[in-house]
């Protein structure tokens, strides 16, 4: 394998290897006083990102493994987050002609829209799994935070997006 | 390679609808798994079981390493903020120091008066407990659940169905404990349940957590007699926790509904304790060196337990 070859395949992983460490970085104790309650739901962003900027480079197998891993990290329903990050891959790619080329304030505007499907979606699964109302107020944060972090989570995605440029 | 490129775009330019037929055969296979796994998860099948404590194994000692630097940026935050209120503290703790005092020579004299009723009562002793100290590499994050990974494991002793303390308080409890590394749910969890008793009225209840930071006592049976910081302990029934470990004071009564305010900031733990609590039942009954004139009695009350 020349190196030229190598280093494709390695700019090819980079979105899956961002939403990896967007996953790790979800169960990190930060201890931030705001944040150690609920975190920010860092791989829906890079998973969104991805699916508009490069949805080649992170196909629908990897999101269900990295959802999987999530869950497993998290302690939560295994497959609950596969499910709720693979219905964004598949919303976000569908709308993804829309979202192309226009200015942030769409993206983020259709991050919204998807963070707060999600957020309900999870919200009910998670009620049917626990065979309970799960209390609705973290599933609130969570998305309010996420919807804040996003422009800095965009902006760091773009950054590795640059790398990937011209590569198939 | 100037050939390769060119059939590798010939084929893609080809395979374009291809790709999105597959692509949308990939996605719908991905759904099926995921629904497909979320139905075992919650029937509780056992593979999945054994797939996370090797995923929580595998990630902790990665999680170790990278939260230190993170621990490390905290803790220097943490002084810089100490050294602000470093004469306030002084003054705080001299005044602190002066009534531990007092309370310490309370403490030794009780102590030796408990030690003598329990002699004159021939008292069962409290079984003895150990611990292990283990570091925080993980906490979940999510809205689902409130659980903590630790970086010791059966291994070091850890083992499923634990105690998890710090110095204030109770934490939790181990739910899945792999070889180097383990899980805590913890009180404020959406499942967690634990039996305690209030301090002052002496009321055996259990205590609820909802995922959020405050605690939720049921099965009371009587409200009057509640008060507000009134504190709260576990009560040692069920066998899975020791009596008398802090939990929390309550907070705020509402109708029916009576919350608990938990001791330990579960935002920012660091280091906690796994309680080794071996429950007398659970041990095989040894025969004790009585004296001969009250030995069998005894022995048959004991075994009768």
């Amino acid at each position: 394998m020349t190196p030229t070859r190598l280093l494709r395949i390695l700019r090819l992983l980079l979105p899956g290897l961002v939403t990896f460490i967007a996953v790790l970085l979800t169960v990190l104790p930060l201890g931030i006083p705001f944040a150690a309650v609920v975190t920010p739901f860092l791989s829906l962003m890079a998973v969104y990102y991805w699916s508009i900027y490069r949805p080649d480079l992170l196909p629908p197998a990897a999101v269900f493994v990295l959802g999987v891993l999530q869950d497993m990290l998290t302690g939560g329903p295994v497959g609950l987050l596969a499910l709720v990050l693979l219905l964004v891959q598949a919303l976000a790619v569908s709308q993804r002609r829309i979202l192309l080329g226009q200015a942030f304030s769409v993206e983020w505007a259709g991050l919204l829209l998807v963070v707060a499907g999600a957020g309900a979606v999870s919200w009910t699964l998670a009620s049917v799994y626990y065979l309970a109302l799960v209390p609705p107020v973290p599933f609130v944060v969570q998305a309010l935070i996420t919807v804040a972090l996003y422009p800095l989570g965009s902006w760091l995605f773009a950054r590795v997006a640059r790398v990937t440029a011209g590569v198939e | 390679m100037e050939h390769l490129n060119s059939s590798g775009g010939k084929v893609g330019r080809l395979a374009a609808p291809l790709r999105i037929l597959f692509n949308r055969f990939a996605f719908l296979l991905m759904v099926g798994a995921s629904v497909t796994l979320l139905g075992l998860s919650r029937a509780g099948y056992t593979p999945i079981e054994s797939a996370r404590v090797l995923v929580l194994d595998y990630a902790a000692p990665v999680l170790d390493v990278i939260s230190r630097p993170v621990a490390a940026v905290n803790a220097l935050f943490a002084e810089i903020g100490t050294l602000m209120t470093i004469y306030a503290d002084n003054e705080r703790l001299t005044l602190e120091n002066e009534r531990l005092h007092a309370w310490q020579a309370e403490a030794r004299q009780l102590a030796q008066e408990n030690a003598a009723f329990r002699g004159l009562l021939r008292a069962q002793p409290e079984p003895g407990m150990t611990f292990v100290s283990a570091r925080v590499v993980g906490d979940s994050g999510g809205p689902f659940v409130r659980t903590l990974m630790l970086n010791a494991g059966g291994e070091d002793g850890v083992r499923k169905g634990e105690a998890v303390v710090n110095g204030d308080g109770l934490v939790g409890r181990v739910v899945e404990a792999g070889n180097r590394s383990s899980r805590v749910l913890l009180l404020t969890d959406l499942n967690s349940r634990v039996p305690v008793v209030l301090e002052q009225s002496r009321l055996r209840a259990v205590l609820e957590g909802d995922n959020t930071d405050v605690l939720r006592l049921s099965f009371l049976t009587d409200l009057d007699e509640i008060e507000i910081g009134d504190r709260v302990m576990t009560s040692g029934h069920g066998g899975i926790f020791p009596a008398g470990i802090p939990v929390g004071a309550v907070a705020a009564i509402e109708g029916d509904n009576v919350w608990v305010a938990p001791l330990v900031a579960f935002g920012k733990l660091e280091f906690v304790r796994v309680l080794r609590f071996d429950f007398p039942e659970l041990e095989p009954v040894l025969e004790p060196d009585l004296p001969a004139a009250v030995g069998a009695g005894e022995a048959a009350g004991a075994a009768g337990k």
